[in-house]
């Protein structure tokens, strides 16, 4: 293999590093939107049935 | 196929982004031809303009928002003047860094003050003050709208020292690159992998851009509770 082909490969893996850090990050943050979307939703259910 | 089953939408467009760019690199190595006049080091424009080209994208973005904020004066605008401006800062880095490893290959040292690389430090130094000001003020709103006017003035002085500078003083960067007059003119291969680069890291900066302006405003709303 040239040094070429050697030089993509290694820029290749940095790329995938990036790329699943970047794609994990947008994982765990759509999780922790719907957690507190549904925290907020539980509280204000809860403040409906208190002043009901 | 249920609903809740179905592949989201956002999710084929984070795998295309990441394959497309994969895509580049492998090309940029490995399909297309060197530059005439510059070697194999030539190889690293194809990062080298994308990613400078992100860095005005991302400081345009952030001045548009700064504009949305103190029209709105609704906080969501500030988180995303922030997140682009921090992404242009990061990608301005990034141009630096590849400019000098060209740099070095190319002209033996990794600096020597030519006008494309004084006017990148100006930059950094610009938006590095941008920080520092949002830093020092600690009323989120206060903070918004002065950061907000500072952005605005701050991208005035973008098109100016990355275009006007190196074009009005003698500088050794390699324009006739992307200048197909010049006489190292790209080819119609160079000139898609070029654009397909453009392209993907536009693509990509949307993305982390997204990214940065929901983690900003998830952390404004935990802080507020």
């Amino acid at each position: 293999m040239s040094d070429l082909v050697y030089a993509s490969i290694v820029i290749l893996i940095i790329w995938a590093g990036i790329f699943f850090w970047v794609f994990r990050l947008d994982r765990r943050l759509r999780r922790l939107e719907r957690a507190l979307t549904a925290r907020s939703e539980q509280g204000a259910t809860m403040a409906d049935d208190q002043s009901g | 196929m249920p609903a809740e089953k179905r592949v989201p939408a956002v999710l084929w467009w984070q795998v295309l982004i990441g394959i497309w760019i994969a895509v580049v690199i492998w090309a940029a190595f490995n399909w297309i031809p060197q530059t005439m006049n510059l070697g194999e080091t030539s190889r690293i424009a194809w990062f080298h303009i994308p990613v400078a080209w992100i860095c005005v994208l991302a400081f345009g973005t952030a001045m548009v928002c700064s504009i949305g904020y103190l029209r709105s004066r609704r906080l969501v605008w500030d988180d995303r003047a922030v997140a682009a401006a921090e992404i242009g800062l990061l990608f301005a880095i990034l141009a630096t860094i590849s400019g000098a490893m060209w740099a070095k290959r190319a002209w033996g040292v990794f600096w020597n003050w030519d006008p494309r690389e004084s006017s990148i430090i100006i930059l950094l130094l610009i938006y590095g003050a941008y920080f520092a000001l949002r830093a020092a003020v600690d009323d989120p709103e206060r903070r918004a709208a002065l950061a907000g006017v500072y952005n605005i003035l701050a991208f005035i002085t973008v098109p100016y020292l990355i275009f006007v500078v190196p074009r009005i003083m003698a500088s050794l960067h390699p324009d006739p690159i992307i200048n197909t007059g010049g006489e190292g003119g790209m080819d119609a291969n160079m000139r898609m992998v070029l654009f397909a680069g453009l392209i993907g890291q536009t693509m990509f900066f949307f993305w982390i851009f997204n990214l940065g302006t929901r983690l900003r405003r998830l952390a404004r709303e935990v802080l507020h509770e």
